[in-house]
């Protein structure tokens, strides 16, 4: 085992972003070395969480290379080729499948073969991004750069914290590169619309939320439909847990979405309010990718061609996540976006592409 | 069950409203009636003032009746304020009232508790709740002792009102795929413009469909009529649609017209297919053993001998080798190749 300090590798410290820094390592073919993985704390170096997606990675990829030092506070990872295939994967209670599955949507695009993975455990969990979110606000994204055709079919849906929900996410467009993108003027919202989700709790939960929910839409005048789905026998997991999404859908294909999950002993009502207020804070923000949009629009648009590409912002998007996701970006392709307040008072961003291509679709 | 929200979204109203389209628009005010007494009372004391009042109650329910007479033939009249009349006997109004109030209630949860079971459906959910209630201005300085009808504003739409969501927009956003914005047009829609336009069309096609089958299933039908199992009249028989093994059979044989390949009949044991088997090409080979000593030509040609006569001479490739044939094992010399040689060398 030797970490060579090559000077073809980018060094970055620090335990955040581990998944994107590794899809960016991989799309950009630079290796990478993350040293001070949590080394200040009591439980120093990756987390299991951390470790199954790079289980992953493997999977999806040929030839990678991951090294990890002695105490996990360092790992080395040298990119291969991305692949993709058909296998299952299994994640861990710690995470929610949205973790695993947020960036396998980055990169399962660029692969070899079509990508067809069986995802189970926690469904929808607090720190990430839930199936229906994904399926609801992330896939138009996709659809955005010309990436067609995904599925994401909820077999079963599991809660915190015992998990056994099973997704099915299926990726079968594979594009040579993401088109450019230019969406700069926010889009009105024509429809709110929303799942409302249980498992092995009473039906009446779902539709408690539902209720709450609307009564906080219904000023906006807008028409609201909040469907159920209500989790029966088999398909509802092995935990008790409730949880509701919220999406607005625009004329234009944008969709801003929020989401909860009802916590122990929280009350159904109060969960369906909060999120729906959520949402209209969601939607004050403006722009054209809302927040949790972002990251895929903003690395999607540096893969893009070598144009320009642009793309509206509200300023509520910038926080440190935007700023730290800047500075990935810097470091791994070498390019500076350009931020502009237009107007409105909201932000453009122009991007020049890198001239990405997907290395199964070159032309040798 | 009741969401008491107040909803605290003016702050971000002068934005939303740029960016949210309004597609319902709120109905015109309704007016209507409630009473504002406070339900708070304890039906203790509600008791005890009974039992104090008895009589002064008897008196002024016969006035109030007496109104009431009055009103039905000659209609109100101006300053005799029901209401008034219902302040001035507290105890037997505020029975009524609590009543009321309660059917008020009962009706309200009952709306509600309907609206629960089919919510998702639509927008149709009133709040009453969360509605307002108002005192015109000139009752309200006249104090608490003349309380006026109340003015109820409803500000939430009614629940006649909003669109429904249809079952093919919550297929569409509930599919697995990512929610699309416009439906995809029905074929439903196009086979009724069709059916519009040409519906004799239609009805003759059919007829031509049923007569075709009649014909070609006639035989099958004819059988059934004679099968010996099927004796005697049953239900079945009289039915139109062949029943049992006939339609089994009539359905088989639709399935081989579309062409796939027959299913051979029934099941039955190995056994029993071979000896069924052997009995065919036995009548077989015997009339066709007749027919031959008897000097008959028969139409159909011996299938067995003509694939006999299919077989090509197969190429063997090049001939490369000097000696021997060469087969896939290898080069495979017989002992008269040798002898040749052989002979050969002691010549």
């Amino acid at each position: 085992m030797s970490l060579s300090s090559n000077k073809n590798i980018l060094v970055l410290t620090g335990h955040e972003d581990f998944r994107r820094r590794l899809v960016m390592s991989t799309l950009s073919g630079k290796a990478v070395k993350i040293t001070q993985i949590r080394s200040e704390d009591t439980e120093p170096g990756l987390r299991d969480y951390e470790v199954s997606f790079l289980r992953l990675m493997e999977s999806i990829t040929n030839g990678s290379v991951i090294e990890i030092s002695y105490t996990g506070t360092t790992i080395l990872y040298k990119p291969g080729l991305i692949v993709g295939g058909t296998f299952t994967h299994n994640c861990p209670l710690s995470r929610s499948v949205g973790y695993y599955i947020e960036p396998v949507l980055l990169m399962a695009p660029f692969g070899k073969k079509a990508t067809d993975i069986t995802f189970k455990g926690i469904t929808s969990g607090e720190k990430d991004l839930g199936v229906d979110i994904i399926r609801t606000s992330i896939f138009p994204v996709m659809q955005k750069f010309g990436i067609d055709r995904q599925e994401l079919r909820i077999v079963k849906r599991g809660s915190m914290p015992k998990g056994g929900g099973e997704v099915k996410l299926h990726l079968p467009h594979l594009v040579l590169q993401p088109q450019t993108l230019h969406a700069t003027k926010t889009p009105q919202i024509t429809k709110l619309r929303g799942i409302s989700y249980s498992t092995r709790v009473s039906p009446a939960t779902v539709n408690r939320m539902i209720e709450s929910a609307r009564a906080v839409l219904k000023p906006t005048g807008c028409e609201t439909f909040i469907y159920s789905d209500v989790a029966r026998g088999e398909d509802s997991g092995l935990s008790p847990g409730f949880g509701i999404a919220l999406v607005a859908e625009t004329k234009a294909g944008w969709n801003i979405s929020v989401e909860g999950i009802g916590a122990a002993g929280s009350v159904p009502e109060d969960l369906g309010a909060e999120i729906a207020r959520k949402l209209l804070e969601e939607i004050s923000v403006g722009g054209v990718l809302s927040r949790n949009q972002l990251e895929m629009g903003i690395i999607y648009m540096v893969l893009g061609k070598e144009d320009i590409g642009r793309v509206k912002i509200g300023k509520g998007s910038i926080d440190e996540r935007f700023v730290r996701l800047l500075r990935d970006i810097k470091a791994f392709w070498g390019i500076e976006l350009r931020i502009k307040e237009d107007d409105d008072g909201e932000l453009i961003v122009t991007v020049r592409g890198t001239g990405f291509v997907s290395a199964s679709k070159k032309i040798a | 069950m009741r969401p008491r929200q107040n909803i605290k979204t003016n702050s971000k109203a002068a934005k939303l409203t740029g960016r949210i389209s309004k597609i319902t628009t709120t109905r015109p005010a309704i007016l209507g009636r409630k009473s504002r007494r406070p339900k708070a009372d304890d039906a203790s004391d509600n008791e005890r003032e009974n039992k104090g009042q008895e009589n002064q109650l008897d008196e002024m329910s016969y006035l109030e009746i007496m109104r009431r007479n009055f009103e039905t033939q000659f209609g109100q009249v101006e300053g005799v304020n029901p209401i008034v009349v219902e302040r001035s006997e507290p105890e037997k109004n505020k029975e009524d009232e609590n009543s009321d109030d309660n059917q008020l209630d009962k009706e309200f949860q009952d709306d509600i508790d309907a609206d629960f079971s089919d919510l998702e459906n639509n927008d149709s959910d009133i709040s009453l709740l969360d509605s307002d209630f108002e005192m015109p201005s000139e009752l309200e300085d006249s104090g608490d002792e003349s309380d006026g009808p109340l003015i109820v504003r409803f500000d939430q739409d009614d629940r006649s009102s909003g669109p429904v969501a249809s079952k093919a927009d919550r297929k569409l956003f509930m599919s697995n795929k990512a929610p699309l914005l416009e439906a995809v047009p029905l074929e439903c829609n196009r086979r009724s413009r069709n059916t519009k336009t040409a519906p004799d069309d239609e009805i003759n096609l059919e007829h031509d469909i049923a007569l075709q089958r009649l014909i070609k299933e006639s035989h099958i039908l004819a059988e059934h009529g004679n099968d010996p199992s099927s004796s005697g009249f049953s239900g079945v028989d009289l039915s139109l649609q062949p029943m049992g093994k006939t339609r089994l059979k009539i359905l088989e044989s639709r399935i081989e017209n579309l062409g796939a390949k027959s299913l051979k009949g029934d099941k039955m044991p190995m056994s029993v297919r071979k000896g069924i088997d052997a009995k065919n090409t036995d009548r077989r080979t015997k009339y066709e053993k007749h027919a031959k000593e008897a000097g008959i030509i028969l139409s159909k040609p011996d299938f067995k001998n003509q694939e006999k006569k299919k077989i090509v001479k197969r190429d063997r490739g090049l001939k490369i080798q000097s000696i021997g044939r060469s087969t896939r094992g290898g080069l495979v010399i017989s002992k008269e190749d040798i002898a040749k040689y052989t002979t050969k060398r002691r010549k």
